[in-house]
């Protein structure tokens, strides 16, 4: 499979944010394949954060380095997408197909990577689930379409 | 067995000597199917000085002072409800992986040039005739990458023409060296030498791959 985009550290090549869009995901969550290939493919890439963005609800994965493995890595935060993307300066639609919606999730992750503050809406479980952390690793990034991933 | 031949750039060698506690565990992993020659690595040798700068810009000056610089407000405001003495041999020995890396990079960078033998790349006139015929699709790729993609490339057309099939080339986030179909001009190169290319460090079954 492929990653659907990531973000990589201005300089290095390390892989600081993994996103993948998703049309929908499985309840629980925990239990839904996508979520668990994503864990893995952090691990493998020492990658801390990951997201995975369905046209209702973004999923923000991490790793809380208590254990070695996959097992490290878990959904901490669940957010409306329509209320993380609404600082994109356009109305987000009733539908969305899942071409759209990356290209909607590139678009915010390139205003995540150059200002925050421009990207993320004044909202506490917005900022708690970002903020510092998440901020910090894809400051200044470069989002990458499609890194193929295993 | 058939043995694979993967061919690896500036970004593996980076993933594998930078700070240990920051190595990807891919390449890693790679790195260990190398080691139990279960497959063979070549790299060109102008990445071991790409590598040496990226690692050497990478190492962080101030890993710590932020946390002790907050240390020592919490603590004069009366808040600092922890045991520093604990606290600091954990920053300490966050800054000791600095300087230990920084110690011994440029070493373990030259030690592997040793371990590769002929798997390390040095562009002859081979390469620099093949660089200035290559006429890739109008992609404006740096010198530095044409040099290393040119090395490449001459290097697996060998392998190929001596009857070797299994030829990979793993790249993490060089997507410009990519052979895609908007790339015909690259592609042949690729399909003419054989090669594989791999976006991560992890080769596919070979069932997966149609060279």
């Amino acid at each position: 499979m492929r990653t659907d985009l990531t973000v990589f550290a201005k300089d290095f090549p390390e892989v600081r944010l993994v996103v993948e869009v998703k049309p929908t995901i499985a309840v629980p969550a925990e239990e839904d394949t996508a979520v668990k290939q994503l864990a893995r493919y952090m691990w493998g890439t020492n990658c801390h954060y990951g997201l995975i963005v369905t046209p209702s609800k973004t999923y923000v994965l991490r790793d809380d380095f208590t254990v070695p493995g996959p097992e490290a890595i878990h959904i901490t935060d669940v957010l409306p997408t329509r209320i993380l993307f609404s600082r994109l300066g356009w109305a987000y639609p009733e539908t969305i197909s899942e071409q759209h919606l990356e290209t909607l999730t590139r678009e915010w992750l390139e205003s995540l990577t150059s200002s925050y503050d421009a990207a993320l809406p004044d909202n506490p479980d917005v900022m708690k689930a970002f903020f510092p952390d998440i901020v910090g690793a894809v400051a200044e990034g470069r989002v990458v379409s499609e890194a193929a991933i295993g | 067995m058939t043995v694979r031949h993967v061919f690896i750039e500036t970004n593996f060698l980076f993933s594998i000597f930078c700070m240990p506690s920051k190595r990807h565990r891919d390449a890693l992993a790679l790195k260990a199917r190398f080691d139990a020659r279960e497959i063979k690595l070549y790299v060109p040798y102008l990445c071991f000085q790409e590598a040496r700068n990226l690692i050497s810009k990478s190492l962080p000056g101030n890993r710590c002072s932020d946390l002790l610089e907050f240390h020592r407000f919490a603590s004069m405001s009366g808040n600092a409800d922890w045991n520093f003495e604990e606290v600091k041999k954990f920053l300490d020995a966050a800054t000791g992986e600095v300087n230990r890396t920084k110690a011994v990079y440029k070493r373990e960078l030259a030690d592997f040039t040793n371990v590769l033998g002929d798997g390390l790349l040095h562009a002859d006139k081979k390469v620099f005739d093949f660089l200035e015929a290559l006429d890739l699709d109008g992609d404006a790729l740096a010198y530095n990458d044409k040099l290393i993609l040119s090395s490449v490339l001459v290097k697996a057309k060998e392998l190929r023409e001596s009857g070797e099939h299994s030829l990979y080339f793993v790249c993490l986030d060089k997507r410009h060296l990519e052979p895609t179909p908007d790339r015909p001009k690259m592609t042949r190169y690729y399909n003419e030498a054989g090669l594989n290319f791999v976006s991560r460090f992890v080769l596919p079954d070979t069932s997966t791959i149609s060279p």
